[in-house]
């Protein structure tokens, strides 16, 4: 089973994530706010971990580099939600540690094939 | 304090749009997607089915004139009966394929040139089963698997393998058959000329609700009598080297 949490505090995003990647072998986790992310995380110990940038707490980057600072998360992927004109917070999330980022608005196919490219051994949908 | 609550309901409102607008544009980019996605499956299922009639035409040159004639004049009558968009493209595609189990009948049998005896008669007319089974695998195409599997039943019970008749032959199944036979009797034999078209059309009618479902026959001789793929010259037609055996019965 292949574990994401998202943390993003609009939940239109939220349920779009989990409606296109979550099935019997992906379990999709959600977080409203940066220290919820960081609690959640070390509950869940997730494999792959969405961020939006701007989350109301604290910023995504403080949490990527927050969790970064801990062992536990050395493996544990981990993805930027940026807005697609910011292109300093890209540069800003992979500094912070973050592996990727996806733009908003994301394209279904683009989440479906990072998703994939981070845990080649779980196909995402169903295939045959 | 008025302009106070003034002024937040303005950032308020600011806010809720700008929220609404960007759960509004990734709407769009699924939607985007779904269409994309969408055009690719369809692509997809389009060449899938070609590739398994180029695989029938690897093995039976013939058939491939044939298969994309009765394919074509099968989707044509079924628009003109005034069937539903999706079984247009269902009826024109298993039209396409109707002769796909021929890849499973051995080549002896399939280029024999000449008449076949009975022996070989019950191996040929294994084909349709053959076919519904290669096709069995997609999904979507399941009621075209049926077509191709009764595509040689005949109107009044007399056709194979299941001896249906009437309505409990697939729509589509019946009106590839009446382009199936137009096909074969317009197309040279060794052992028989090509029939004139105008021969060919009173033989259909004579089949009309006999062999052949009189809709699909009136609307098959309607739609080739305004095609300019009609075959009045089939006479001078030359007979094609793979075509050295007799039409199926």
């Amino acid at each position: 089973m292949l574990t994401i949490l998202i943390a993003d505090d609009e939940p239109h995003v939220v349920d779009l994530v989990r409606l296109t990647l979550e099935d019997g072998r992906i379990s999709v986790k959600d977080a409203c706010d940066g220290e919820t992310a960081l609690a959640q995380a070390e509950a869940l110990l997730p494999d792959l971990i969405f961020l939006d940038v701007h989350l109301p707490d604290i910023s995504g980057f403080e949490v990527c580099a927050r969790l970064r600072q801990n062992p536990r998360f050395g493996r544990t992927k981990i993805v930027m939600l940026t807005a697609a004109a910011q292109e300093s917070d890209v540069a800003r999330g992979l500094s912070a540690g973050a592996n990727h980022y996806l733009t908003k608005p994301f394209s279904p196919v683009r989440l479906i094939s990072l998703v994939e490219s981070v845990a080649p051994h779980v196909p995402v949908w169903q295939r045959g | 304090m008025a302009a106070r609550i003034a002024a937040g309901s303005g950032d308020e409102l600011t806010v809720a749009y700008r929220r609404l607008n960007a759960a509004y544009q990734q709407t769009l980019r699924y939607a985007e997607d779904v269409r994309r996605l969408y055009q690719q499956v369809q692509r997809a299922i389009h060449q899938s089915l070609l590739g398994l009639a180029n695989a029938l035409e690897a093995k039976d040159a013939y058939t491939k004139g044939h298969s994309e004639r009765v394919g074509a004049w099968s989707r044509g009558v079924a628009a003109a009966l005034g069937l539903p968009a999706a079984d247009v493209d269902m009826i024109g595609q298993a039209g396409l394929l109707h002769d796909i189990g021929k890849i499973g009948i051995p080549e002896a049998v399939l280029r024999k040139p000449g008449p076949l005896v009975d022996e070989e008669w019950t191996v040929m007319r294994n084909h349709p089963l053959i076919g519904a089974q290669i096709v069995a695998p997609f999904d979507f195409f399941a009621a075209g698997a049926l077509m191709i599997r009764h595509h040689h039943e005949r109107w009044d019970g007399s056709g194979y393998p299941d001896g249906l008749a009437g309505d409990e032959i697939p729509i589509g199944a019946r009106i590839i058959a009446v382009a199936d036979v137009y096909d074969a009797l317009t197309s040279s034999r060794p052992y028989r000329a090509a029939m004139p078209h105008a021969t060919v059309i009173a033989r259909l009618g004579e089949a009309s609700g006999r062999t052949l479902d009189e809709n699909a026959v009136v609307a098959f001789v309607e739609l080739i009598q305004s095609l300019s793929t009609a075959r009045p010259d089939v006479g001078a037609r030359p007979v094609h080297p793979a075509a050295l055996r007799p039409p199926l019965r």
